[in-house]
């Protein structure tokens, strides 16, 4: 019976607790009008894209996956900019050989990425959540990824504007930033075993997105 | 007794830990503020990956293989709603009392009619799961992450989010289950519970050894960064993910950016 009084002990404690505070504020945004914007419309080409890539899967290979994707990808991303922002202020130290090195084989391990993901389709579909406002005129998309059963996942992009119009810069997946990721990585690798053998890395990682 | 002893556990490991964020030692250049015991935090990380690869792994691989989809969902289901408590106890102590009731309501409708939480009967009548524990409770409440700990064979944690290993356990009925059943009968549930863990894990496991270059980092990252999305129910605010990235870039930007990347 002590499991009885354990509970007891929770409720009673729940009770309490209910007593003493009050309900904290909202942290709910308003959303934005339903208007489709263009930033949106940038996303939902990816996302069709990767739809795509996934009914097609079997057909296409990794390699069709990949050449469909591939132009997509760099008229819907930025990717100069997420390589250059992945390594922060050890870019400038690079010389421009280097630079451009990095941007190829970073552009490269992206789009294999997503070829290597996003190739067993089972009915999924995106949906459009809502779209913030973010600091520095950029934009957050959020969607999420909602298969026929089970638990959504979350898909959020920032964007920027640029000459070329809005451009992805980040993706978060259920919270967690792939820019970030990569920057504490790569800054790490660079500065304890250097450029070679960072682009050494992402080189067999590229390869590794064809056996995923 | 049982509280008494709960309630010791838990002053000791407040004691120890704030203990720990109290010594910690003068800031280094080369030391990262969120992880300034790397050294140790990478050897437990270390550790941990050697049993999970050799002991866990193949055990939750073989699990995933065959153990039929419904039977791991039904399991999860249970381990869940033992573990249940944990989550009303943390609704109600962040505020949430409408969500900490409607949570109670489902654990009792889970426990009776989901025949001790082996089926989610509570989610069709509008009654969904939530994910709350101790660490996200501190969060709400404006305690600061802490630094980084990797608790060995248990996993990514922070000096805020470790006291909540504590709470966690001693608010999940698996705890009191030893003092009315035998040892043969919670010995196996509490091993399967172990494997059932491990085998939900399995697929971000997957991501980390596809895509880390260094999987203590990438373990690291995605966990602090997971925590701060969960303490915002999944809905950060904008300002959030104001992080320095960006002005580090502006200040070392050597060039006017040019959109076609013809710069380089």
């Amino acid at each position: 019976m002590k499991i009885l009084r354990a509970i007891k002990f929770l409720f009673y404690f729940q009770l309490v607790s209910a007593m003493f505070l009050i309900a904290p504020a909202s942290w709910a945004e308003s959303p934005v009008p339903a208007e489709v914007s263009d930033a949106q419309q940038v996303v939902a080409r990816l996302h069709d894209a990767l739809i795509k890539a996934m009914r097609e899967s079997v057909s296409l290979g990794y390699k069709g996956r990949y050449e469909l994707l591939a132009p997509v990808i760099d008229q819907t991303h930025d990717i100069d900019f997420i390589a250059r922002t992945s390594l922060g202020a050890n870019w400038t130290q690079l010389s421009s050989e280097q630079q451009h090195t990095f941007i190829d084989v970073f552009r490269k391990l992206s789009i294999g990425t997503y070829a290597g993901w996003f190739k067993e389709y089972g009915g999924e579909q995106f949906e459009f959540v809502e779209q913030q406002q973010m600091p520095r005129e950029q934009v957050m998309v959020r969607s999420k990824l909602v298969p026929p059963k089970g638990e959504p996942v979350r898909f959020d992009y920032i964007l920027r504007h640029e000459k070329a119009g809005w451009r992805i810069v980040n993706i978060l997946a259920d919270g967690v930033s792939d820019l970030a990721l990569k920057r504490v990585e790569y800054r790490a690798i660079l500065q304890r075993d250097g450029f070679a053998t960072l682009v050494d890395m992402l080189r067999k990682k590229i390869v590794l997105t064809e056996q995923s | 007794m049982t509280h008494k002893r709960t309630a010791t556990i838990l002053l000791l490991m407040c004691a120890l830990l704030s203990g720990g964020c109290a010594t910690t030692r003068p800031t280094d250049a080369s030391v990262d503020p969120i992880d300034p015991n790397e050294k140790t935090n990478r050897k437990f990380y270390d550790f941990t990956d050697m049993v999970d690869r050799n002991v866990l792994a193949p055990v939750a691989d073989a699990y995933i293989k065959y153990i039929p989809n419904p039977m791991q969902r039904s399991i999860g289901n249970f381990y869940d709603n033992l573990a249940y408590p944990n989550v009303i106890l943390n609704d109600f102590l962040q505020g949430k009392v409408r969500q900490g009731f409607e949570d109670s309501l489902r654990f009792v409708v889970n426990t009776t009619i989901g025949l001790g939480g082996l089926f989610d009967m509570a989610a069709p009548m509008g009654l969904l799961q939530h994910d709350e524990d101790f660490g996200q409770t501190l969060g709400v409440w404006g305690v600061n992450t802490g630094s980084y700990l990797f608790v060995p064979l248990i996993g990514p944690s922070t000096y805020r989010d470790a006291p909540g290993i504590g709470v966690s356990a001693v608010s999940n009925l698996l705890f009191y289950a030893g003092s009315f059943a035998s040892a043969a009968v919670v010995g196996p549930v509490t091993v399967l519970g172990i494997i059932d863990k491990r085998a939900r894990l399995s697929g971000p496991m997957r991501v980390r050894d596809q895509a880390a270059l260094d999987p203590y980092l990438f373990v690291r990252e995605g966990f602090l960064q997971q925590r701060k999305h969960l303490i915002y129910d999944g809905d950060p605010p904008p300002e959030s993910f104001d992080d320095p990235m960006y002005e580090e870039l502006e200040q070392s930007k050597p060039i006017t950016k040019s959109s076609t990347g013809s710069a380089h």
